[in-house]
């Protein structure tokens, strides 16, 4: 399963990809959401899976019960799920600027950066 | 020793305050500025007594001891020599400078530039520490660019300017390497260490790079051919510019070099084969291209680029007697050709032009002037008893042994000598003898100032050969010995002795005279024979500037193209490609695992709607449709983490999902897209196989990761500790919230930069917008905010 | 016991303390007072910036805070006082230009603020969270400054491209750190030094490692990640490319040695070459393209990258004297940069409206000789030519190269040296060979203040950098 998992972020990773490199600020944003995912994903792989176990004692144990899923990685990923919806809201909000300019999200529009005749300067 | 100290900065300071004491005194500046060389004369003279028995006067201070850095000089029989040239030569150009530019309006800035370039190269000629030499080596190149763009409204002193210091410049940077070299391979950073040592750098396995470097330094320094370009080029400098940095010091500082390294560096197979080629070939090209000239200062700079091969070629040759003769004629061209630059910028500025067809039987005119070439010019083709005459008769001795080698470079000296004195004889005699002819009606001598330089310095040149016991003693022994690394005595008078050295010397007086009897003729050749020869480094230099511009700026237009999506495509392809290739060529590929294991069908089903989520954000042609698909893959992320024991995981990411769902919605109703993807077929192709690409490097580390074991350590840990000590049960809230609690804090403040960020961005388009409309009314825009 | 360990990771730590409350009062005052207070706001955030800079100055602290993750040592002092250094300086460049880059809004001075303490706790990091954590905050306040400016699409461009490709390299970087945790199970650098001189190291920890230093590359602008900075430093308002030049270069450079000199010191052959890779490609990207440029603001950018190459020699050479190199290269940097964006920021036409082409500049030195004059000094410097500042930085890192056997190292980074002095000197050439333009507006006092005393820095570097060598020794010294 553990497997299966990791070719489902592999799925994830490659789409967010694939959106990221389409050039409408729109879908890139759902590109950096389906990251978020497929990272979050392989992280919690990278700690390997357990079923159903969740990393809480009961009541009178010192620790955990045997078999219980992995602590850390879980720890790691709320972190990671909380900072990518604040790039997401952050690239939401710098999109939705960019719209209010030029009236398109298309990135092509955005061209200030190397316009595309310059001649060399040359000469002495 | 602080007085040395003030003596070597004494051209500096006088630099700083040249711009304003010009404002005040016009030309008459030049009487006080004068003063510093004088007095940095007069305190280096003080070391001659010294120097002239053998000592060697070291002093300085330390500057950064850490990096083994300090400010010291380094005076021997070499350096003093240079110093007091530097120095008194500089005296006799600054009042020339003087009376030169007088009126001009930038006279001051010109003085401040000649004054820095002074103190740079005292400092080069008597640095002790390699870093002070380097220093001051650039700092030439520096000043010497300043000066040649001095007239920058014409092109072409812009360009010499450039060319110089490109050429002498980029050369300085060898020289830097080659020093670190020096001080990597002997551990010493100071010449009067260096010197003191053996044969260790020629047995040195770094030899050959050593000297690669420092002979690239002393070849662009000294306009070696094919470096000898931009020397020519430098003469759209001002005249007192050229008499005074480009032949008498700063084309000399590679020589220079070459002579202050000959104890520890030379006589090696590579020095004594390298050095005299190259030099051999400039002394033969630069005489052939200064045949060729008509201007009066470029057959004068061609000379000087001939001269100095020669004395690279003699340097290198090695002997004793060939390093006499290269100290001989040094000392001798300082004086000559110095004399003979500055004969120029006077004939210039009394008669119009120099151009040497356009002027002609200036000596009743200019009878000083005419003087002064006429002895500048018989000490250059080794007259007797002229200084060239030492130089001449000791060149031909040293070369005269008869073997195969020596053959050889005898001829190329003969030959390199006789078109050289021909030249010499063209540019100091044709513009004085003859029917008068010159572009202005009343051609005139010059003021004190322009006849002071020349006059001294060719009379000079004349006593030193006269008084030549004298000036052995004072100069060419301390020098010849400091070159040599042992004491060494001449005997050379200005009395000729029989022999072939002396036959050499007449027969190549005569065939000089002859060919200049037919001048004109032999310019005709010259140029005919150059124009066959085809395009030089000159213009080489010039493709390979104007390429190297266009090359920069084609790379950086597929580079950097200013298109994210590029810049994308090229991290992508970098990520994946690493990833894959080291995974192959590592031959650690992950086995393909076995999948065939069976699946719980409620999992089979939370992949399947994740699939089936990423499946239709991919293909959807509207936007909702891809946000509500986005909505589902993100909970079927959550429910996996459910699945495998992670609640607290599964109800933020429910939670973030919906609010991602929402707000997203909200926007895009506000806005007025076109849902489908512009891109065509071929792109999306190209794009998708990329994003393939890195995703499946990514994926086959993953799968890497899960063969191995895993490192429970740190988890472990937290197990042990969570109840114990920080008394909770849910290891996770612990987790965060206290053991990580620091970082949790972090967390927190990323998120409130971003809100902060959110109300910055939206607040900007408000403020804007209110600015736009307050532009009229102030009060109105008061209200609003 | 627990009370006493508190203390004195709170005294440790008392300078991000007091940063991040004075940011939270700054953004307080800001948002009760109303857009009116910017000018008030940016005031106090100099004054802060410069309050804790004298504080890290007079309280020497030295020691590990909550638990290890964060570290105070004699390198860290020096770091931080630069980057507080930087970011000040940078901010009274902005107040002098607020009005005319629409920057006056209380919002800008607080994100530096809060963008400075990302550095800090980047500069003390020493455990590998939180130096993700440091980085993110710092990054997310420079990816809206690099956005914030007069409702100018070039600006916003400047933010998307910054924002994408920073996330993603935030996102390799995680990767890569997730990476170094599962093959050596520890994120504290002490631990994982320790696992690492214990263990044989897998082709797994290698991909972390590297994915890290990417991540890092990312933040000091170095080949081949370089991609955004052209378009940042020419899209982002000037004052902020001025911060942007500056003081996160520090911290990524600062964090940089830290985690490779600590965290991987055991496997520095790995790490060394990645770092040469990235220098000699930096060093050679930043030199040849800079030459096809004409505006000054880009040149700047290649220059800047170019210049993270040279410093990072002083790094790959791995030793003592490389770090103290390095440090002193960075310092030196920052007041040749800082500099340079103080006459940039200068260059506005007679009517006020700024221009950034280099071609503007031509003939300054008849209409402005004393600008003309320092921009000179600064260019020279930023050349490497002696006896200028910029000469010794780079003298003393390829020294270190060479004392650490890297030949080629050294040799290429003195050719690239060649092939850059030609653009600054392009510059030099426009403005005192080339016939003259309409000339500048007259500089405002602070503008020429800053410029000034870099000017002066760069020339008076030979006389006391004595002392500045033994400051770096002394901070490399921390490390080793």
């Amino acid at each position: 399963m553990e497997a299966i998992l990791a070719l489902l972020s592999t799925a994830f990773l490659a789409a967010a990809f694939y959106l990221l490199l389409s050039r409408h600020v729109v879908r890139m944003l759902i590109g950096v959401a389906l990251l978020g995912n497929g990272v979050n994903l392989s992280l919690f792989l990278a700690g390997r899976l357990t079923r159903g176990v969740p990393p809480v004692m009961g009541a009178g144990e010192e620790v955990l019960k045997a078999g219980a899923a992995n602590p850390l990685p879980q720890a790691l990923i709320l972190t990671a799920i909380v900072i990518s919806f604040s790039f997401f809201a952050f690239l939401l909000v710098l999109g939705y600027r960019a719209y209010q300019t030029l009236g398109t999200d298309d990135t092509r529009a955005m061209r200030f950066a190397e316009p595309d005749r310059l001649d060399p300067p040359t000469g002495y | 020793m602080e007085l040395t100290f003030l003596a070597l900065l004494t051209p500096f300071i006088a630099a700083l305050f040249a711009p304003a004491l010009t404002r005040v005194l016009g030309a008459r500046a030049a009487f006080v500025l004068v003063l510093a060389p004088i007095l940095s004369f007069a305190r280096l003279l003080t070391y001659l007594p010294d120097v002239m028995a053998g000592e060697k006067v070291t002093g300085g201070f330390a500057w950064v001891p850490s990096f083994n850095l300090s400010y010291s000089w380094y005076l021997d029989g070499l350096s003093l020599t240079f110093a007091l040239l530097v120095t008194g030569i500089g005296a006799l150009i600054v009042l020339y400078a003087g009376a030169y530019l007088k009126g001009h309006p930038q006279q001051g800035r010109f003085f401040a530039f000649l004054l820095a370039f002074m103190g740079a190269m005292l400092g080069l000629v008597v640095s002790d520490s390699f870093l002070m030499l380097f220093i001051h080596w650039e700092l030439t190149s520096i000043t010497s660019f300043l000066l040649i763009g001095f007239d920058h409204e014409r092109q072409a002193s812009r360009r010499a300017a450039l060319t110089a210091l490109a050429v002498t410049g980029g050369g300085g940077l060898f020289l830097l390497a080659g020093l670190m070299f020096l001080w990597n391979i002997t551990g010493v950073t100071q010449f009067s260490l260096l010197l003191m040592l053996g044969d260790d750098l020629r047995s040195s396995p770094f030899y050959m790079a050593l000297f690669g470097l420092i002979a690239m330094a002393a070849f662009t320094k000294s306009a070696q051919f094919p470096f000898h370009f931009w020397l020519p080029n430098a003469m759209a400098a001002p005249t007192p510019v050229s008499a005074y940095l480009h032949s008498a010091t700063m084309v000399k500082a590679g020589v220079f070099l070459l002579m202050r390294l000959n104890p520890v560096m030379g006589g090696t197979p590579l020095w004594t084969i390298v050095l005299p080629v190259v030099g051999g070939v400039t002394l033969i090209a630069g005489t052939v291209m200064a045949l060729r000239q008509r201007d009066m200062k470029l057959v004068l700079a061609q000379t000087t680029v001939a001269s100095l091969g020669l004395l690279v070629m003699l340097t290198g040759f090695g002997t004793e007697k060939a390093l006499e003769a290269a100290v001989l004629y040094l000392l001798a061209h300082a004086l000559f050709k110095g004399a003979l630059f500055m004969v120029a910028g006077q004939v210039d500025h009394g008669a119009g032009s120099r151009d040497l067809t356009e002027v002609s039987g200036l000596y009743r005119a200019m009878p000083l002037t005419g003087a002064a070439a006429g002895l500048a010019a018989l000490s250059m083709i080794g007259f007797m008893p002229f200084a060239g005459f030492l130089a001449k008769e000791e060149i031909y001795a040293a070369l005269s042994s008869g073997s195969p080698r020596d053959l050889l470079f005898l001829m190329t000296a003969f030959a390199g000598n006789v078109l050289m004195g021909a030249a010499a004889l063209h540019a100091g005699i044709s513009p004085f003898r003859g029917r008068l002819k010159a572009p202005v009606a009343h051609p005139h001598e010059g003021p004190f100032g322009l006849l002071a330089g020349p006059v001294l310095l060719s009379l000079a040149g004349l006593a030193a050969g006269v008084a030549s016991g004298q000036f052995h003693r004072a100069f060419g022994n301390p020098m010849a010995s400091a070159v040599a690394g042992h004491p060494v005595e001449m005997t050379i008078s200005g009395v000729p002795h029989a022999g072939l050295p002396f036959a050499l010397s007449v027969v190549t007086i005569a065939a000089a005279a002859w060919l200049f009897s037919r001048i004109g003729r032999v310019q005709q050749n010259a140029r005919a024979l150059i124009d066959a020869l085809g395009p030089g480094p000159d213009r080489a230099f010039d493709t390979a500037l104007d390429g190297l511009t266009r090359m920069a700026h084609g790379l950086v237009r597929r580079v950097q193209s200013g298109r994210l999506e590029h810049y994308l495509v090229v991290t992508l392809l970098c990520l994946g490609l690493t990833l894959l290739l080291s995974l192959a060529l590592q031959g650690e590929m992950p086995r393909w695992p076995a999948l065939g294991a069976a699946i719980p069908p409620a999992e089979a089903l939370v992949l399947l709607l994740a699939l089936t989520g990423v499946g239709v954000v991919l293909v959807a042609s509207d936007r909702l449709t891809a946000i509500v698909a986005l909505g589902i893959q993100g909970f079927a992320v959550g429910l996996i983490y459910l699945l495998y024991g992670a609640p607290d995981l599964a109800f933020t990411q429910f939670m973030v999902e919906t609010l991602a769902v929402v707000i997203l919605t909200l926007v895009m109703t506000r806005l007025n897209l076109k849902g489908a993807d512009h891109r065509g077929t071929g792109e999306r192709l190209v794009d998708g196989a990329v994003a393939v690409l890195a995703a499946a490097g990514l994926g086959l580390l993953m799968l890497k990761m899960l063969e191995g074991s895993f490192d429970g350590r740190l988890s472990d840990f937290f197990n042990l500790y969570s109840r114990t000590v920080a008394h909770g049960a849910n290891v996770v809230n612990v987790i965060i919230v206290d053991f990580r609690g620091t970082d949790t804090l972090g967390e927190i403040s990323v998120v409130l930069v971003t809100g902060l960020a959110i109300l910055a961005l939206i607040r900007l388009r408000a403020v804007a917008g209110r600015r736009r409309l307050a532009d009229n009314d102030p009060a109105d825009a008061e209200e609003q905010a | 016991m627990i009370a006493e360990t508190l203390t004195a990771s709170l005294h440790l730590t008392s300078p991000e303390l007091i940063l991040g409350i004075g940011a939270l009062v700054l953004l307080m005052i800001g948002v009760f007072a109303g857009p009116k207070s910017a000018g008030l706001v940016n005031t106090l955030a100099i004054l802060l910036l410069v309050g804790v800079m004298g504080w890290i100055y007079v309280t020497p602290l030295e020691g590990l805070a909550f638990g290890g993750v964060f570290k105070a040592d004699a390198f860290a002092r020096y770091m931080k006082i630069a980057a507080l250094f930087a970011a000040a300086v940078s901010l009274f460049m902005a107040a002098v230009r607020a009005k005319a880059e629409q920057l006056d809004q209380f919002e800008f001075p607080v994100l530096v603020v809060l963008a400075t303490l990302g550095m800090m706790l980047m500069i003390s990091a020493n455990n590998l969270i939180s130096v993700y954590m440091g980085l993110e905050l710092q990054s997310l306040a420079l990816y809206v400054l690099a956005a914030i400016n007069r409702d100018n699409v070039r600006s916003t461009e400047a933010g998307l491209k910054y924002f994408v490709l920073g996330a993603l390299s935030s996102g390799m970087m995680l990767y890569g750190m997730s990476l170094v945790y599962g093959f050596t199970g520890n994120t504290g650098f002490t631990e994982i030094a320790a696992a690492l001189s214990s263990e044989t190291r897998s082709l797994g920890f290698v991909f972390g490692l590297v994915f890290v230093l990417s991540g890092f590359a990312f933040k000091i602008s170095a080949v081949p990640f370089h991609m955004w900075t052209p378009d940042v430093y020419e899209g982002a308002p000037t004052p902020v490319t001025a911060f942007f030049a500056g003081a996160p270069k520090i911290a990524a450079i600062a964090m940089l040695t830290r985690i490779v000199l600590s965290a991987f010191d055991p496997v520095f052959h790995d790490w060394q070459q990645v770092i040469v890779f990235i220098s000699i490609a930096s060093m050679i990207l930043g030199s040849f393209a800079a030459i096809g440029q004409k505006n000054i603001k880009r040149l700047m950018a290649y220059s800047s990258i170019g210049h993270m190459g040279y410093a990072l020699v002083g790094l790959a050479a791995h030793n003592q004297t490389g770090v103290s190199g390095l440090v002193i290269y960075m310092t030196i940097y920052i007041a040749m940069t800082l500099g340079t964006f103080a006459i940039i920021m200068s260059m506005r036409n007679a009517e006020g409206q700024p221009s950034e082409n280099i071609d503007d500049l031509a003939g300054l030195s008849s209409s402005n000789p004393f600008m003309a004059l320092i921009l000179t000094l600064l260019m020279f410097s930023l050349a490497g030519i002696p006896p200028l500042a910029g000469f010794f930085a780079k003298y003393f890192v390829f020294v270190a190269a060479i004392e650490a056997k890297l030949y080629a190292l050294a040799i290429i980074g003195v050719l690239a040296s060649v092939v850059g002095a030609y653009y600054y000197l392009r510059v030099i050439k426009v403005m005192w060979f080339d016939q003259p333009r309409g000339g500048f507006a007259p500089a405002s006092a602070g503008l020429k203040l800053v410029y000034g005393l870099s000017g002066l820095f760069v020339t008076a570097y030979v006389l006391f950098g004595g002392m500045l060598g033994t400051a770096a020794d002394v901070a490399a010294k921390a490390l080793f």
